[in-house]
């Protein structure tokens, strides 16, 4: 068996992993991120959520002035995607602004990023096996299944952005998952192209809305169908659609759940995208142009932090004495059929997400980031999307090398005042 | 025989509905919220078009359902009085 070492080890190569292994490498750790699939981007690209939320404060009105929540990796992204075309916005929806992206444009992005960075290995097609751990309890190895074997890897810190904890559970540390039935819905994502521009208004979404339910009623489309929403994407002619599925004995950990919803999910997509060819002026020669390689998960398995960030905590805009980033999502819990159920803070103003609650509470070289650091349900609902995941991610890079020795520039910096 | 609900009913059973399935919980809500800023997407939209057919039995028109429209309990009840009743 090849036995390999990095300072730090970033498990799942979605928003969070790619912006915690990057930061790492800049602050001069020697990186190994560790992707199961065939490409990095997650969520973002694998699931082709095309719109990133979370990036921005939260604005009185349309009018007020727009600032990012958080100013290192999530802006460099963003204005990254703005300047290569791939992204276009932010768009309002609601009082949200949401930054439209390009899945693919996403994946370039990560991909150049990683290649800059000679200190940052990536791998892919590979998946964590086991881990070891210290004497002390803190983690000495991973042990990872690669195309080419297996191959263990001796580390100073490890960041877990597995979406479900997954490094925590298999190091034995504490973690917490909400009842199966009051999970949030995963969705599943696609793009047409070839759309009548006339759709790609808000009139024309509706329209789309009522055909769909009317076609419900009629029973010429299962109910299921009455969880898609409908969004314009980077290009004039696309139209976006994600279907939130009923899911109500699914267990987001298990292959063979995430396979047969999987399959649900086409062949519903199928039917929906069929029957708006077939019904609806504009629709005729669309077709699918992106479909996902995985479902979108929006919760699953949490790490228990040294602090559990509460729903409480988020709509009153609760700040701490030591914070990985700032979270300005409103509380948007997606759990029953048809609820568009968003809880805004009264304040307006963004929550602090407390450094303790990526740090797992049994093991000190273990951080979480992404969807899978220590809150309640609720606040999961505010802090999952993929802007705060980006700094959720790059603050546990930061803190990952600094456990392993690195000290990022800043603190050099001040160390050592020129 | 079938009829329209009146103003009344409708608006009372679309702030129900709205407020107990399809938005969030909020007291302040009345006939002149914004529904859209409120979080109202095309998802609860297909919501409250299948909840008003289910209670009433009528299904508004596809073409006075517009954004402006759509945007209000009042503007909802107004597109109410304007459907069609189902046939028997």
């Amino acid at each position: 068996m090849k036995v390999d070492a990095a300072d730090v080890v970033v498990i799942g190569g979605g928003s969070a992993g790619i912006a915690a292994a990057v930061t790492a490498a800049r602050s001069g750790a020697d990186v190994v991120l560790v992707e199961r699939g065939s490409q990095p981007g997650g969520n973002a690209f694998s699931a082709r959520v095309h719109t990133l939320c979370g990036l921005y404060l939260l604005r009185e009105s349309e009018t007020s002035p727009l600032e990012y929540a958080n100013h290192g990796f999530p802006k460099e992204t963003a204005e990254a995607l703005l300047k290569s075309g791939g992204a276009r916005g932010p768009v309002r929806m609601g009082r949200l602004d949401v930054l439209l992206h390009r899945p693919e444009a996403f994946a370039d992005f990560a991909l150049g990023l990683i290649e800059k960075l000679p200190n940052l290995r990536l791998l892919t097609n590979t998946s964590l096996r086991k881990v070891s751990k210290n004497p002390s309890g803190t983690i000495s190895s991973l042990q990872l299944g690669a195309p080419a074997g297996e191959l263990t890897i001796a580390v100073g810190a490890v960041v877990d952005a597995t979406g479900d904890s997954g490094v925590a559970f298999a190091a034995d540390a504490a973690t917490e998952i909400a009842e199966l039935e009051d999970l949030q819905r995963p969705a599943y994502v696609l793009c047409l192209d070839g759309i009548d521009p006339g759709l790609m208004t808000p009139d024309g979404r509706l329209a789309l809305a009522h055909a769909i339910s009317s076609a419900v009623s009629r029973r010429q489309l299962p109910k299921e169908s009455l969880g898609t929403s409908f969004r314009e994407g980077v290009g004039a002619a696309e139209l976006w659609m994600t279907i939130d599925l009923p899911a109500e004995r699914f267990d987001p950990r298990t292959e063979s759940d995430l396979d047969s919803l999987m399959n649900e999910a086409v062949h519903l997509a199928e039917e929906i995208t069929e029957f708006l060819r077939e019904n609806v002026e504009g629709f005729r020669r669309s077709q699918i142009s992106s479909r996902p390689e995985r479902l979108g998960i929006r919760e699953s398995r949490r790490i228990v932090g040294r602090q559990r960030l509460t729903g409480e905590d988020v709509l009153t805009g609760r700040r701490f004495s030591e914070e990985a980033a700032l979270s300005s999502w409103p509380v948007e819990l997606r759990v029953k059929a048809g609820n568009v159920r968003l809880r805004f803070p009264e304040s307006g103003r963004p929550c602090g997400i407390p450094l303790d609650s990526l740090r797992s509470r049994d093991i000190s070289n273990l951080l979480a980031a992404g969807r899978c650091i220590s809150t309640t349900q609720e606040a999961n609902a505010a802090i999952r999307v993929i802007g705060t995941s980006l700094a959720t991610g790059e603050a546990a890079g930061r803190e990952a090398a600094k456990l392993a020795g690195h000290l990022p520039e800043q603190s050099r910096k001040d160390r050592h005042p020129a | 025989m079938n009829k329209l609900p009146d103003i009344k009913t409708s608006s009372a059973f679309l702030l129900e509905i709205l407020s107990k399935e399809i938005l969030e919980k909020r007291p302040d809500l009345d006939e002149r919220t914004d529904l859209f800023e409120a979080g109202m997407d095309s998802l609860g939209t297909m919501q409250l078009l299948v909840r008003i057919e289910q209670r009433f039995g009528i299904q508004l028109p596809a073409a006075g359902l517009t954004r402006e429209n759509a945007s209000t309990v009042a503007g909802w009840v107004s597109l109410m009085q304007k459907a069609d009743l189902p046939k028997e």
